[in-house]
């Protein structure tokens, strides 16, 4: 097998998972350009080490790689501008804390988001959850990757997904129950 | 709160994903089936699973970061030989050479992990899956696309020493997109394809007469499931990166449903 094989059978084995990769990415990082680069980068990382990949899960491989680069990411941006618009929705109060609230906090971002559409407040819902429940939640909901799968990718337990599934779905509940009692 | 109550909240979510073990899937079942509020609970978490499915943005990759990513990892430059310049000094040979001879060990360890061992099913399951991805890669994945079977069905004829089964699952969550022809284990291949929310299933058919019917057989391969039975002298294969629970029921589905379209086929 030559060089140009390699090529074809890496390309054959990871390109499908092409938006896999881009999703979990957007998702986590939450906007397009650089969740452009980190698959790019991640793909550049897997091809490096594909003789360590020894067949099995492609999908999963991949989306580990992705996901740690994303992580990477989202540490060094934090490090950087840690003052700065961003980190304002990063640490704005998590879902748990804005529905405990019910609402009561003038500047509950729960306000806006009444004005806005079904699939839009689902949309914004997510985005707010804390990283971890969120990727638990697009790896489940929107990959469809079994618990088992998802626990290999974030490299927690069974039993922590598990979890992290459950109480991310009740905070969207908690969340979604919120927004459409403020509905006119 | 009643303690099954407790542990029926704690566990609803993995009920919902079909991760409990049956025992405990059981015991769900039951506790549903007499606890109004718990049943409420889950019926919600099963109607958010649904819309975030349904509603949630899916982010695809976009065409230019395919682009982006296709050439960025395609081999071109280590793969041009040496011995195009006609007279190489020693340093311009050197380097792509030594690089070539690491590269040779290394891909000889890829062929030898690619090939070793493969029995005749399991290079069929390979055969299947490549089939099935250079699929998923093409813009379309089917040459006659319809959601009718009363034109996909004809499409085979004249093409085919047998009539494919092909049977309308929509009713079960399983929509059917189209066929086409594919080349796999050395002979023509009537494909069924069908969708189901954004993943793709593709059924290969062969005509296989004379074996006795088997039971739908799972297996999975490199992150793709497969399931695989033999029917009325037929042999056949679906794949998907669908979950396994899901494609057994694909299975499933359309074997019932066959078996009592079967007088007219």
């Amino acid at each position: 097998m030559n060089q140009d094989d390699k090529g074809r059978q890496f390309q054959q084995t990871f390109l499908p998972h092409l938006s896999a990769a881009h999703n979990l990415a957007r998702w986590l990082v939450r906007n397009d350009h650089d969740a452009d680069d980190i698959v790019q980068d991640s793909y550049l990382r897997a091809l490096r080490f594909f003789e360590g990949f020894r067949g099995g899960d492609s999908r999963a491989w991949l989306l580990t790689i992705v996901r740690n680069r994303c992580y990477t990411w989202l540490r060094n941006k934090t490090l950087a501008d840690n003052v700065d618009a961003f980190d304002e929705q990063q640490h704005s109060p998590s879902v748990n804390e804005a529905t405990d609230a019910a609402g009561t906090k003038s500047r509950d971002p729960a306000v806006l988001l009444a004005q806005l559409d079904d699939a839009a407040q689902l949309n914004t819902a997510i985005a707010g959850l804390p990283e971890d429940f969120r990727e638990a939640i697009v790896l489940r909901e929107l990959e469809e990757l079994s618990y088992k799968q998802i626990a290999t990718i974030t490299g927690v337990p069974m039993g922590t997904v598990m979890s992290r599934i459950a109480r991310g779905r009740k905070m969207l509940l908690q969340r979604l129950q919120c927004l459409e009692q403020k509905k006119p | 709160m009643t303690e099954s109550c407790q542990r029926s909240r704690e566990l609803a979510s993995a009920y919902l994903d079909n991760e409990l073990s049956a025992t405990e899937s059981l015991a769900m079942e039951r506790h549903l089936h007499e606890c109004a509020d718990c049943s409420r609970e889950a019926s919600a978490l099963a109607a958010l699973s649904d819309k975030i499915r349904t509603q949630a943005r899916y982010h695809p990759a976009s065409p230019a970061l395919a682009e982006r990513v296709r050439t960025a990892s395609a081999p071109v430059t280590l793969s041009q030989p040496a011995t195009k310049l006609p007279k190489p000094s020693f340093f311009s040979g050197w380097v792509p050479r030594t690089g070539a001879a690491a590269l040779a060990i290394l891909l000889a360890g890829v062929a030898l992990w690619q090939f070793a061992g493969r029995n005749v099913e399991t290079r069929l399951s390979h055969e299947i899956l490549s089939s099935h991805i250079r699929s998923t890669l093409s813009q379309q994945p089917f040459d006659i696309a319809s959601a009718d079977r009363h034109t996909v069905k004809p499409w085979f004829h004249g093409k085919l020493n047998f009539a494919p089964p092909v049977i309308d699952l929509s009713p079960q969550g399983f929509v059917l997109q189209g066929g086409r022809l594919d080349f796999v284990d050395g002979r023509t291949v009537p494909v069924i394809v069908y969708g189901r929310r954004k993943h793709v299933v593709n059924l290969y058919i062969w005509s296989n007469p004379g074996q006795a019917d088997q039971p739908p057989k799972p297996s999975s391969l490199n992150g793709y499931n497969l399931i695989g039975w033999q029917r009325d002298g037929m042999r056949l294969s679906a794949i998907s990166d669908l979950a396994a629970g899901e494609l057994a029921e694909f299975a499933r589905q359309f074997i019932m449903k066959s078996a009592s379209e079967a007088p007219n086929s």
